[in-house]
């Protein structure tokens, strides 16, 4: 990634987590990984102000207690937060998950694969991505 | 007069002639003699006063000498005028200054009396008084009057002149009378005699002698009267004698008139009999048509009532019976006994015979051998039969009718007439009034717009009755409205007809509120259905979902093992580790298989026109065929309405597994369509393997496959999708296949989007 701001990986399955903590190990990318697992406790991090914030946001949909939309939702209807790009990482290839994940202005999109070769191939182009465009950069 | 009127015209005549000379004579006699007494009276006075004047004039010296003597002189010279009778002169003062006096005798007297006062008269005048006649003068002497002269005369010349006059006149009168009379009795014979021969004539006309004539003595009026009477006389003659022939015609006439009269009232009266007898018949019929139009009666109670009518119109009813047989009953008169006299008239019904009615005589054997049975009676037995069999099939008719009113009556559905302008109520059925808690009379108040909620105001109506003429009939839902105001669905079935140039408006309604409610339950149902359904779904979806993520973890773990600890692994865990993930992938498309099942139906596209030849070229790209197998679109495919993703998903799934199955070196794969009725039907055929009939319906089964899973990896789940895509849209899927030679797919889509067919869709639903 071009700047150091951690990555924050929304997920609550853990090997899920440990498939991206690894594909950013085997792609050396060194920002920071924070890994939460619901969006409750995301928003609580995002809104606390000893936290830096993250250059990207990696969210799965599907989560307990507040799933994926939800929190979108609330993100994008915060004034300070809904500048941050989201990228969806999900199981779910429903066209409706699609449709409502870009309504509420996502930066992408991506069904996660069951290859793990094919997963390390989308880390490298989110990376890639973040690095490329122009990103809101508050310091 | 009357005296006039009696006597003859003869002595008429003589009589006029007489008078009028009479009168002619006397008027000119007394003229004559009025004017001679005039005359002579001027004469009397003029001498008198030329004596007087002279008088006057010889004593104007007397007078002046005052000489009274030779005044008296002068005045006695008037003896010799035997007339005059007295004289005297007055002085201016009036004294008398000389006197004369003549008495009856002739001697000169002095004055004895005199019955006139002198003294008054004017001077220079004259009076008639007292018999005398009095003139007076006065006498001048040098412009002064010295005295006036007094003379009065006895007018004896006047009364000899007047004898005379009146003698001579009368000597006159009387000649010429006598002259007259003489004349006229002989003159008046010329008129008079042709006048009575002319009476006498026309008395002995007037007797009857009619041949007698007038002599005609002259040419003149008489004659021409004569004539004139003759030519009467002549015509009166012929006359008479033509009026004689015609009293004599014209009594013949009127004695065959009178003959014919007789004969006539004697028609009469045998007219006015058989008048009596139709009068009978006719009252029989009217009383059968009053019987008849009595509106509760049956047509046994007719038949019962008309043995005895009949029989009262027969001439000889005491001894007729009469029998009705109808539909093998009789109804019969209290005397009925069979005779030999009888008459017989059917009744028919439909040209069938259901009866008839008979007459017998049960009286003695008529006089003279005459029928007692008439020609006229037989035809009132087949007026009445013609009758009865009209109003036995009335009855019939009418009780069909009273059938298929009774039907409308009694229906289950409300049945009403309105009339097309304002919706007035016309009729109702019993099942309207009921319904809607009206009475009929209620009802029949009303209009259909206080009824139909859908119809509260004018212009609803007005529509509704110009939808009704465009289209004749209509079927709407509504809402109708009880007395209470409590409100049921109706399903109305509205139809304008026309009868007798009258249009009405049948309607027939049906309370659809159990209808309604079980449509509401099934919809209940179905809504339960779908949400089980749906509930299904998002649980095939979870649970896919959900299976999912460990899934990738075991496969992520598993990869990681391979690559982190290759080296401590044998070859044996190398393979091992190999079919964890293999056996991990195709759980995964298990999965996928499962998700992609549930998406359909779930997941709604808009429905669009697709034009398949422009889609199959894009599905032939993704299948992406090996070299070596061909795939062809036989015909050109049709545009269809429905979600462009599931009709892709069709032919993709059918034409991968064509490609994913062939066996053959040279694969061929054919698509085409036809029409077949309101469906287009294609078919996609292949030359590969073939399929045992016993598989047909396997096949379309989930999970199931015909190979195993190791030798063409599959999840069994393609067909299962294609189904229910195509059952979704109201299709049906089949194949037609023979071992080793290949297999063909058949499915249909409706030409027509067939809108939302739920049925189909909810047996498509729970299939799944």
């Amino acid at each position: 990634m071009r700047n150091s701001k951690p990555i924050l990986l929304v997920e609550d399955d853990i090997v899920d987590a440990m498939t991206v903590e690894r594909a950013l190990g085997d792609l050396e990318i060194s920002n920071q990984l924070t890994h939460k697992i619901n969006g409750e406790e995301t928003l609580e991090y995002l809104r606390s102000d000893s936290n830096e914030t993250p250059c990207v946001i990696l969210i799965d949909l599907n989560m307990p207690k507040m799933n994926g939309l939800e929190f979108l939702r609330l993100i994008k209807a915060d004034e300070t937060l809904k500048e941050i790009p989201v990228i969806v990482l999900t199981t779910s290839s429903e066209e409706q998950d699609v449709d409502e994940s870009f309504k509420l202005g996502v930066a992408g999109y991506m069904v996660k694969p069951i290859d793990y070769e094919e997963f390390l191939e989308k880390i490298r182009v989110i990376d890639s991505y973040c690095t490329l465009i122009e990103l809101p950069n508050r310091g | 007069m009357s005296l006039m009127r009696n006597i003859s015209i003869r002595h008429k005549l003589t009589a006029i002639i007489m008078l009028t000379c009479a009168v002619i004579l006397l008027l000119a006699i007394t003229v004559f003699i009025v004017w001679a007494q005039i005359n002579s009276r001027h004469n009397l006075i003029r001498d008198l006063s030329a004596h007087a004047a002279m008088i006057g004039d010889n004593c104007k010296a007397a007078l002046a000498f005052e000489d009274a003597k030779q005044a008296k002189e002068t005045l006695s010279a008037l003896h010799v005028q035997e007339s005059i009778v007295f004289g005297c002169i007055h002085t201016p003062n009036g004294d008398v200054f000389a006197s004369y006096y003549r008495d009856k005798n002739g001697t000169t007297t002095e004055r004895v009396d005199r019955e006139v006062d002198i003294s008054k008269i004017p001077k220079d005048s004259h009076i008639f008084a007292g018999g005398l006649l009095t003139v007076s003068k006065g006498i001048v002497l040098d412009g002064e009057i010295i005295g006036t002269v007094y003379l009065q005369d006895d007018m004896r010349r006047l009364h000899s002149a007047l004898v005379w006059d009146i003698v001579v006149a009368v000597v006159i009168l009387v000649s010429v009378l006598t002259i007259a009379y003489v004349l006229t009795a002989n003159v008046q014979k010329l008129v008079s005699g042709p006048i009575l021969s002319l009476t006498e004539s026309a008395a002995r006309i007037g007797k009857g002698e009619l041949n007698h004539r007038v002599k005609i003595h002259s040419n003149d009026e008489l004659g021409k009267l004569g004539e004139s009477f003759n030519d009467m006389a002549q015509k009166l003659k012929e006359s008479y004698t033509h009026l004689e022939e015609k009293v004599r015609r014209r009594t013949v006439e009127l004695s065959s008139a009178n003959e014919k009269l007789e004969t006539e009232i004697v028609q009469r009266e045998q007219a006015q009999k058989m008048l009596e007898e139709r009068i009978k018949e006719i009252n029989c019929l009217y009383s059968l048509s009053r019987l008849v139009e009595q509106p509760q009666i049956t047509f046994e109670q007719i038949l019962e009532k008309m043995p005895d009518l009949i029989r009262n119109a027969y001439r000889h009813a005491e001894t007729t019976c009469i029998r009705i047989t109808f539909d093998g009953i009789h109804y019969q008169t209290d005397n009925f006994e069979k005779s030999e006299l009888s008459q017989y008239a059917p009744i028919k019904v439909h040209k069938n015979k259901a009866g008839a009615i008979e007459a017998y005589y049960i009286g003695e054997k008529g006089k003279n051998g005459r029928e007692p049975f008439i020609e006229e009676e037989q035809n009132l037995l087949d007026l009445v039969a013609e009758r009865l069999s009209g109003i036995a099939e009335h009855k019939k008719a009418e009780d069909k009718l009273a059938i298929f009113r009774n039907l409308i009556k009694q229906s289950n559905d409300c049945i009403f007439v309105i009339d097309p302008e304002w919706g007035r109520i016309l009729d109702v059925n019993d099942r309207t009034c009921e319904s809607l808690g009206h009475t009929r009379e209620e009802l029949l108040k009303t209009t259909i717009k206080d009824i139909d909620e859908s119809l509260t105001d004018d212009s609803s109506w007005q529509q509704l009755t110009l939808k009704l003429k465009l289209k004749g009939e209509i079927i709407q839902e509504g809402l109708y409205k009880r007395r209470d105001g409590t409100t049921f669905f109706v399903e109305t079935s509205l139809k304008l007809v026309s009868q007798k140039n009258e249009s009405y408006i049948i309607g027939v309604a049906r309370d659809t509120t159990e209808r309604k409610q079980a449509e509401e339950r099934q919809a209940g149902l179905i809504e339960q259905v779908e949400s089980i359904n749906r509930e299904l779904r998002d649980f095939a979806y979870i649970v896919s979902h959900d299976l999912k993520a460990p899934l990738r973890g075991i496969k992520s773990l598993t990869q990681w093992l391979s690559a982190d600890y290759a080296d401590k692994l044998d070859e044996k865990g190398q393979e091992q580790i190999k079919l964890l993930l293999s056996r991990a992938e195709r759980m995964h498309n298990l999965i996928e298989g499962v998700l992609e099942y549930s998406r359909v139906g779930r997941e709604k596209e808009n429905r669009i026109q697709v034009n398949l030849t422009e889609l199959l070229p894009e599905v032939i790209d993704m299948v992406a065929p090996p070299e070596s197998i061909a795939i062809t679109v036989e015909n050109e495919l049709p545009t269809v309405e429905c979600e462009p993703t599931r009709i892709r998903q069709v032919f993709q799934n059918l034409l991968s597994n064509a490609v994913k199955y062939m066996d053959k070196p040279q694969g061929l794969i054919t698509i085409g369509c036809v029409e077949d009725g309101a469906f287009w039907r294609f078919s996609v055929a292949d030359n590969g393997p073939g399929i045992e009939e016993k598989h047909f319906e396997r096949i379309f089964q989930m999970f199931q496959t015909l190979t195993s899973r190791d030798k063409f990896e599959s999840t069994g789940v393609g067909l299962t999708v294609i189904k229910k895509i195509v059952e979704m849209y109201g299709g049906k899927i089949w194949v037609e296949s023979q071992v080793s030679k290949g297999s063909t797919f058949f499915f249909t889509m409706p030409k027509q989007e067939m809108g939302v067919n739920k049925n189909a869709k909810l047996k498509a639903d729970i299939v799944s």
